[in-house]
């Protein structure tokens, strides 16, 4: 009887994980830990003088991901001092992609001067707890006593070609949003992007 | 006086030829042309006549994607296998390229590699709506694939790459299913 409950709870929850395809607004994030650039490993609970987190899957080689580098590192500068910084994730598969390998994130990142952690999701556990599906794919979390609660995903404006010409600067106004003590909305906006490059099985 | 007649024909002649070497000019289409939302449902959304019973099959890509370059011949395949055949079935290519790219890198590309099959470039400006109106599973990662048939009937959306075959098979139950 005890089996067949496990095996009926396991069921029910590979089923949940199946169909939840990551997280909704309003879910707590599960906490990771990855190897960042500086050889140390992160997480969210890393930093106890935050808001949030910013939290960006991002990659060197997508071409939307490069248009985006420079925007990434002006939300962190606009946001981190005022408690939510910019946290960047790779989660491709460097066997796939070796612009993406680990070397290279940390060449990317000196080359750009990057301001922010870049993680590496080796077991692309993390981009799946989340639901990202492609590169750039923006997860705004806010801090909260349940833990860092979504509260933004998607998109980071509404032009990847052109900062310039974007009119609507999706991932800055929910930060604002949450600093003003505000619902952000929207708080899901689609975008094109390159897919995750996930293992193949 | 003789002369300014002269003169006056032969400068309405020139402004003429010129006017109608514009027209020709604007009257030749793109290799591909800048779709917006709009545009996309026009001629996917809404079949009529004789092509109302043409299953579309759309892929979305961009010529940065290298899924997206890897699945191409999937699609000229299955173009050459559709016209052999002669099935109700037509393919349409739209691409994310960004619009600075266009004559550059998309067109040249598109000539080179996919000479046979239709593309058009999207540059939606609600493209969070676009992605939504296409499929509302669909994440906005590229590769993807719509497969669709007669007002909207066996719709597969498919958000990988694809093979020919799948594709095939796909557009065969489209078919026997309208």
């Amino acid at each position: 009887m005890k089996t067949l409950f496990s095996v009926l709870t396991a069921l029910v929850l590979s089923v949940t994980a199946f169909a939840g395809g990551g997280y909704q607004v309003g879910d707590v994030a599960a906490d990771f830990s990855l190897l960042n650039i500086d050889g140390k490993n992160l997480g969210m609970s890393s930093r106890s003088d935050v808001k949030g987190y910013i939290v960006v899957f991002t990659c060197n080689h997508c071409p939307y991901s490069v248009a985006y580098e420079d925007r990434i590192i002006e939300l962190h500068n606009t946001f981190a001092p005022k408690g939510y910084p910019v946290v960047a994730i790779n989660p491709n598969d460097t066997n796939i992609v070796p612009d993406d390998s680990y070397a290279n994130m940390i060449k990317r990142a000196a080359e750009k001067k990057f301001p922010f952690p870049y993680l590496y999701d080796l077991t692309q556990q993390t981009a799946k707890a989340f639901g990202a599906t492609r590169t750039p794919h923006v997860f705004v979390v806010e801090k909260q006593s349940k833990g860092h609660v979504v509260r933004y995903i998607g998109a980071i404006d509404d032009n990847a070609e052109s900062a310039e010409q974007a009119k609507k600067h999706y991932v800055a106004d929910a930060v604002e949003a949450l600093l003003r003590g505000a619902v952000p909305s929207p708080d899901n906006v689609k975008a094109v992007g390159c897919g995750i490059k996930w293992t193949k099985k | 006086m003789m002369r300014n007649i002269h003169l006056i024909g032969l400068l309405l002649l020139v402004g003429l030829t010129l006017s109608w070497m514009e027209a020709k000019a604007q009257s030749v289409p793109s290799r591909v042309p800048e779709w917006d939302a709009k545009a996309f449902r026009a001629d996917v959304g809404r079949q009529q006549g004789k092509s109302a019973d043409t299953v579309v099959i759309v892929n979305f890509w961009a010529t940065w994607c290298a899924p997206c370059v890897e699945e191409l011949p999937e699609f000229v395949r299955l173009d050459s296998i559709i016209k052999a055949r002669k099935l109700p079935a037509r393919i349409l290519m739209v691409s994310f390229d960004f619009r600075r790219d266009l004559q550059s890198k998309l067109i040249p590309f598109v000539t080179k590699r996919i000479t046979d099959l239709p593309c058009v470039l999207m540059v939606e400006p609600s493209m969070s709506a676009f992605i939504n109106g296409v499929d509302k599973d669909w994440s906005g990662s590229l590769p993807a694939t719509l497969v669709t048939g007669k007002r909207g009937s066996c719709r597969t959306f498919l958000e990988r790459q694809v093979t020919s075959e799948e594709l095939l098979e796909l557009v065969q139950s489209c078919i026997h299913s309208q």
